[in-house]
């Protein structure tokens, strides 16, 4: 009897244990906050969404930045892209928000093709000041066209929607966190790997570098442009100034900070970073970016490969079960 | 049928220099020709030309009838030509095995995954690095950096493989063991193999012919010992030197 009814889920099962520790601790980590979210008390609700739009960003810059060395500094472009396409599909086309998500994903992912068939091109320091530019020519191009509310942003009215907001972050960030996985594991991982160590090694063994690269790029401007419209969403509005280089740098300090590349590093970058966003913004407003500053060159200089690079590169053993 | 690189009348200029003036070869799997001539003879380019990394400003490169001088370089690897580096580029943040493992994946034949890890472990123990396999290839000495750089070229299944000053660098005494290998591998493998080369005892022990390059222009080309022979090759490597000695 017994038999019977455990059956089913054996193969399961061992497939869950096959995933090892970091998989395992996300998944618990991502169930949990699904599963209790119907009983946060709303203060707490209304962090975890931003916690895990700041998670989703992460995991985005991580795709291209930590996967592949590029560092993306202009990231913050696909996510007021983002937060526009939703800002405007809303207004103009009277979408459901939930449409303006996939809209903002869907240009996110469009603009990352463009921004990156040409950017990629680029190695270094080059790459990442092609990049830079990007988000202040947006700047000015929203800032000056009508459409997108001039100078002033699109103010939204959208009610109080916290619910679907709440699942909707968490269904991007889930499926980003097991795209995450899946790219460090099997043939792409492997050439993903031999990408970041050495991109013209890798091409002399066969594998396509440009087509990996942009495929890398594009989905982490999709899922950035997906969470930048949930971050409109939730702050009911889209202002020129989300182009801030603020948000650029703030991104690449998760990943510095959790561990680039990694699949568990850009998590707990996320919850280190959202810390002082939530209590230093209230003492002290300016303390933040001196903060995340202040353990980006701290974390840089002692700690390179951040906590979770760290941790592997001094602990052998550990390297099987941090990923 | 063995399988056949060939490159026609292939002519490289950058910019106003010529770098390749007409150079053609030809070798069937199975061979090694030895590339030889003095600095700056376009030993390297040529290499980069067959291996589809540099595109000939004309002239043509075809494995087995089938052009292959406008694929890009990764392209040209998955048809079966691979090249290593003169300075060895392995992985350094990969094990010796995941670099080969890398190779067999992404080169040249599709391979189930059993077959492919079965292919790993042969060409660990063919490049003679299966006891260092578990080890981050940048730990690894330099010869052991250029049998890992010869055996990744080597995982990818190439018919051809391109080599570039492997045995430049090491010591009489890991020259003799890399020449050993080599001939071991080669041996057992069957590939065809460019090599190019200063270490004029290691072409001769492994070139079934030499080809000899001076200022981008074949200047002689043949079996090695006839082609050390031939006064042209001397006067290219030593006429300089004899012109200059009496100041």
């Amino acid at each position: 009897m017994t038999d019977l009814r455990t059956a089913w889920f054996r193969p399961a099962w061992r497939k869950l244990k096959a995933l090892g520790p970091t998989a395992q601790a996300l998944a618990v980590a991502l169930v949990a906050l699904a599963a209790l979210g119907p009983i946060l008390p709303v203060a707490l609700f209304v962090i975890a969404i931003l916690f895990m739009i700041y998670a989703t960003w992460a995991y985005s810059i991580n795709l291209i930045t930590g996967m592949t060395g590029y560092v993306s500094f202009g990231h913050v472009v696909f996510v007021g892209t983002g937060g526009y396409a939703l800002g405007y599909g809303v207004k103009v086309w009277n979408l459901a928000p939930l449409a303006g998500v996939a809209l903002g994903g869907l240009f996110g992912a469009l603009l990352a093709v463009g921004i990156g068939a040409v950017t990629l091109r680029l190695r270094g320091a080059y790459f990442a000041i092609a990049t830079l530019v990007t988000p202040l020519a947006a700047f000015y191009i929203v800032s000056g066209t009508p459409a997108l509310g001039d100078g002033a942003g699109l103010p939204m009215n959208l009610g109080f929607q916290i619910g679907t907001q709440y699942y909707t972050i968490w269904a991007l960030l889930t499926a980003e966190v097991a795209l995450t996985w899946w790219a460090t594991r099997g043939r792409l991982g492997l050439g993903i790997h031999a990408l970041r160590e050495d991109e013209d090694a890798a091409r002399a063994v066969g594998i396509h570098v440009p087509r990996l690269k942009l495929i890398l790029y594009v989905l982490s401007g999709g899922f950035a442009g997906a969470a930048g419209a949930v971050f409109a969403w939730y702050v009911s509005g889209v202002f020129p100034d989300t182009f801030s280089l603020l948000f650029s740098l703030t991104m690449l300090a998760m990943i510095i900070i959790g561990g680039m590349g990694t699949v568990l590093g850009p998590m707990l970058g996320a919850v280190i970073v959202l810390i002082p966003h939530l209590y230093l913004l209230r003492i002290l407003p300016q303390g933040e970016p001196i903060a995340i500053g202040v353990a980006v060159i701290l974390i840089a200089l002692f700690l390179p490969g951040g906590i979770v690079g760290t941790i592997r590169r001094y602990v052998p053993e550990a390297r099987r079960y941090l990923e | 049928m063995t399988a056949r690189l060939a490159a026609n009348g292939i002519v490289k200029r950058f910019g106003g220099v010529t770098a390749l003036d007409g150079v053609s070869l030809a070798l069937d799997q199975g061979t090694v020709l030895g590339l030889i001539g003095p600095n700056g003879s376009g030993k390297t380019t040529l290499l980069n030309v067959l291996s589809g990394t540099t595109r000939p400003t004309s002239g043509s490169v075809s494995l087995d009838g089938q052009r292959i001088d406008r694929l890009p370089a990764y392209r040209v690897v998955r048809a079966g030509v691979a090249k290593t580096h003169q300075i060895p580029r392995p992985f350094p943040g990969m094990t010796v095995r995941e670099n080969v493992t890398t190779a067999a994946t992404f080169g040249a034949v599709a391979r189930g995954a059993a077959e492919l890890r079965q292919d790993v472990e042969r060409v660990l123990r063919l490049v003679e690095l299966e006891r260092r396999a578990g080890v981050l290839a940048s730990a690894l000495t330099v010869q052991e950096k250029k049998r890992l750089e010869f055996g990744r070229a080597l995982a990818t299944g190439a018919r051809f493989l391109l080599l570039d000053e492997t045995f430049a660098g090491l010591s009489p005494d890991e020259v003799r063991e890399s020449v050993d290998v080599f001939r071991r591998v080669q041996a057992e493998v069957g590939f065809g193999a460019v090599v190019v080369e200063h270490v004029m005892r290691a072409v001769l022990s492994v070139a079934n012919r030499v080809l000899v390059l001076e200022e981008g222009r074949p200047i002689a080309e043949g079996a090695p010992q006839d082609v050390v022979r031939d006064p042209a090759v001397i006067e290219a490597y030593l006429g300089q030197e004899a012109t200059r000695a009496p100041t």
